[in-house]
């Protein structure tokens, strides 16, 4: 575990996880050279994480789920339990829907391609910590599916766990599901584009909330079917 | 030559059986008696007058013997002694007598009890005469019996008298159901439930030859046992006699229905012959001396028996060929007609001595045991409809179970063929793009570690990320449905952006006015996507640097226009070397069409698709 100094700058304190050496090196290079955020720990196993969860305050968690020794959904978990008001952020090479929806039930509020340069990595923390999440047009096909699955099932079901979308939350998701840029859309429903990001946030918080229990994780898995 | 033997065995034994059937039935009629009446006094002498002759002292039962046929009379004279007057009613009974009878005891005629129109006279019958209390007196009494025949040609018949009181005379009830004919009665109503059960049996089925001779004979037989109550007009009376005459018919039907009964081809004059024969017969009759008319009517009885027994043998025939066992018993009623009427005709040429005459009772029997055959043969048939729906819910169950394995081998074999469908376009996918990526990086590392000119970081960086791109490429494409084009537009955009980004290139896209594409398959899309992207990397490569521009709109006949635009370098020309013919041959997989040009500064590529794609 490389530990790194404390600041007392209001830098995002970043806890990084990823098992493969070369790729942590070069997002922690990417990090510590922003002086927006600072990193307390790369790791590179679940057993270090949990470990430098437990040991620092910390702000973002940016985690590689498949990780030698567990899944780094734990982690997230954890996190949420430990430090409720921190972030969580997945890295994975394609940021394919499965991944990334299984991370957003778990607690992520944004998912992030290995491969991104420090600008993007950049952004996409600001954006993050400013309270705006990303989605892209297959992630929210499958959310629509899931959603609509869920309203045609009878009452009494699982209505209890059900997420209840706003109509805008819904507009957007189609919006996206259809293909739209988040400009499109934002010109389609008359809000600013930043707005489009803070939605998604409050979709993903929604999402999170109705996976409390473990048997509704593994039912929503289950629902997860291909448009 | 075993099997043969046993077989044979098998035949002869049921031969043997039923020919003990048959005795046992003639036996039964010719041994079983009706119960001896009791009675104080029994009479069995008499003095017997014919017409004008003296009497003469003859035994009782008497039978006439060499009278002519025609009407006749014969007297009978019992007298006997009583001690002393018995005071009370007493009754004079006759087991059996043939022919009209009259009583008369010391001089008073005696009231015959259980006269009804049933009693046939001429056929046999059983008389109880009622004996007033004053009548009998002690000493001598004369008992007078006066038999008339008023036609035709069976002889009279006189059995023992019974006198006593009415409880000691008839002791049994079966005497008592004889008296008044009501065991004719009896047969009668049997016939008419038979004929009607016919009826019935043959209005559901009219074409079965066997229920048309059957209801034939059964309505015939029935319209013949009618004419023995003695309800009928003077006229028929006076023709009675010959009726007889139709009894050919009932040989002639009776041969029909066992030749359909053992399914034997019936020649077609055998029906016309029902009627001829009687008819020939009754045309003959009428100018005909008392004699001939009496050969006549033997020469029908012998047609009638003739029948019947030919009948029993084609049927007996039939049971020993084909071993249905219905067919060998119905031989024996058919048989036993036969047997009971020779027995009649002997007992009214006066050969043989019986009281009764039993030819109309045994025709019931005979349509009896043919209802019972057909009743046989219909439970049979619905056990067979039975077991027959049971065979068929059995082979419908196992076909249906052949069916769901055979369906569900087939859905099996057609998602294996998905599958390798799927695992064949991955691979090709995954060769096109990702496999050449990977070998120009491996190509660009080793000229590095071998010094033979360096290749720049950047190429390696750029081929791996080219890498990285197809790969997402490929995976975005998996799940695409029919009309998926704009979700995998958008994918595409969304790995593109962030790309033009780190480039510094601005992207202005809009898939707003794209009509709809359908056909789409995730090959489809593939194509449609690496045609795109090789586009925006020959723009990227050979482009000013200016922003690019992605766009959607419709073209002419529904057909989908994407064009990618950008500022193009001054020294650009359209031709060779930007992947043009490679993108052309692609987007003719589909159906479409790419255009290159060069204009005002801008370089263009038009790909246009048809509204519904064609599977590359």
């Amino acid at each position: 575990m490389d530990e790194s100094r404390q600041t007392d700058t209001g830098a995002v304190a970043v806890i990084l996880t990823e098992d493969d050496g070369p790729i942590r090196e070069r997002l922690a290079e990417i990090i510590e050279g922003w002086e927006g955020a600072r990193l307390l720990a790369a790791c590179a196993t679940l057993a270090e994480t949990l470990a430098a969860i437990a040991a620092h305050p910390v702000d973002l968690l940016i985690t590689d789920l498949r990780l030698p020794d567990g899944n780094g959904i734990e982690a997230i978990r954890t996190l949420a339990r430990e430090r409720p008001a921190a972030e969580a952020m997945v890295i994975s090479v394609l940021a394919d829907e499965r991944t990334v929806l299984d991370a957003i039930e778990a607690g992520a509020s944004g998912y992030l391609l290995k491969d991104a340069n420090p600008i993007e990595l950049v952004d996409a923390i600001t954006d993050l910590m400013a309270g705006r999440s990303p989605i892209s047009s297959s992630i929210a096909r499958v959310l629509v599916r899931r959603l609509s699955e869920r309203a045609e099932a009878p009452a009494g079901d699982d209505a209890g766990e059900r997420p209840s979308m706003t109509p805008r939350e819904m507009d957007i998701l189609w919006g996206i599901a259809k293909g739209f840029t988040y400009g499109e859309l934002a010109d389609r429903l008359g809000i600013s584009r930043q707005t489009v990001p803070v939605h998604i946030r409050n979709i993903y918080r929604k999402l999170q909330a109705s996976n409390r229990s473990e048997a509704v994780f593994e039912a929503a898995r289950l629902g997860l079917i291909k448009l | 030559m075993t099997g043969e033997r046993a077989a044979t065995g098998v035949k002869v034994l049921s031969g043997l059986v039923l020919a003990a059937l048959f005795a046992a039935c003639i036996v039964a009629v010719e041994v079983l008696r009706l119960p001896e009446p009791g009675g104080q006094l029994v009479f069995d002498h008499a003095l017997v007058g014919f017409g004008d002759q003296p009497a003469r002292p003859a035994d009782l039962p008497h039978s006439w013997s060499r009278i002519p046929a025609g009407p006749f009379t014969v007297r009978y004279e019992i007298g006997f002694t009583l001690e002393e007057p018995p005071g009370r009613i007493f009754h004079l009974y006759f087991p059996a007598v043939r022919q009209e009878i009259a009583a008369s005891l010391n001089g008073e005629t005696l009231e015959q009890l259980f006269e009804t129109p049933w009693s046939a006279p001429a056929q046999g019958s059983t008389v109880l005469l009622r004996i007033p209390a004053d009548l009998l007196r002690g000493g001598a009494n004369q008992l007078e019996i006066a038999l008339t025949r008023s036609d035709g040609a069976i002889p009279g018949y006189l059995s023992k008298a019974h006198l006593g009181e009415a409880g000691s005379v008839v002791t049994t009830p079966w005497l008592s159901n004889m008296l008044g004919g009501q065991g004719r009665a009896t047969a009668f109503a049997l016939h008419l439930l038979i004929a009607v059960g016919l009826l019935t049996l043959w209005s559901a089925r009219r074409r079965d030859p066997v229920l048309q001779w059957l209801v034939l004979l059964g309505a015939a037989s029935l319209g013949y046992a009618a004419t023995d109550i003695n309800v009928l007009p003077e006229w028929v009376e006076r023709i009675r006699p010959m009726f007889v005459l139709l009894l050919p018919s009932f040989g002639l039907m009776a041969l029909g229905l066992a030749m359909a009964i053992a399914d034997v081809p019936r020649p077609v004059w055998l029906r016309y012959l029902v009627v001829l024969v009687p008819a020939a017969l009754f045309l003959a009759f009428l100018p005909s001396p008392p004699p001939i008319r009496l050969v006549l009517v033997m020469a029908g009885a012998a047609v009638a028996l003739g029948g019947h027994l030919i009948g029993s043998l084609v049927l007996f025939r039939a049971f020993m060929r084909q071993g249905r066992w219905e067919l060998g018993v119905l031989a024996v009623p058919f048989l036993l007609v036969t047997w009971i009427g020779l027995r009649d005709i002997l007992v009214t040429l006066g050969i043989r001595e019986a009281g009764f005459l039993l030819s109309n009772y045994v025709r019931s029997l005979t349509l009896l045991a043919v209802l019972v055959l057909l009743m046989h043969r219909l439970a049979t048939s619905l056990n067979r409809i039975d077991a027959a729906n049971d065979l068929l819910r059995r082979r419908l169950a196992e076909q249906e179970a052949e069916l769901s394995a055979l369906h569900e081998r087939e859905r099996q074999r057609a998602a294996h063929t998905v599958r390798e469908e799927e695992r064949r376009r991955l691979m090709h996918d995954l060769h096109d793009g990702l496999s050449g990526h990977l070998v120009s990086i491996i190509a660009l590392a080793e000229r590095d570690g071998q010094g033979s000119g360096r290749a720049s970081p950047d190429a390696i960086e750029r081929a791996a990320r080219e890498a990285l791109d197809d790969l997402r490429l490929v995976i975005n494409s998996l799940d695409l449905g029919d009309s998926d084009l704009p979700l995998a537009l958008a994918g595409f955009r969304e790995r593109l952006a962030p790309r033009l980004r780190r480039l510094g290139i601005d992207l202005d896209w809009s898939m707003d006015g794209l009509p709809e594409v359908s056909g789409v398959t995730p090959g489809g899309a593939l194509t449609v996507l690496r045609i795109l992207q090789e586009a925006v990397t020959n723009a990227i490569k050979h482009g000013a640097g200016g922003p690019i521009a992605v766009r959607g709109s419709a073209g002419d006949d529904g057909a989908a226009i994407l064009t990618v635009r950008n500022t193009a370098a001054a020294d650009a020309a359209p031709g060779t070397g930007h992947g043009l013919g490679n993108m052309q041959r692609r987007a003719r997989q589909l159906g479409g069409g790419t255009t290159f040009a060069i204009a005002d500064g801008e370089a263009v590529l038009t790909l246009s698709l048809p509204a519904r794609l064609v599977e590359p």
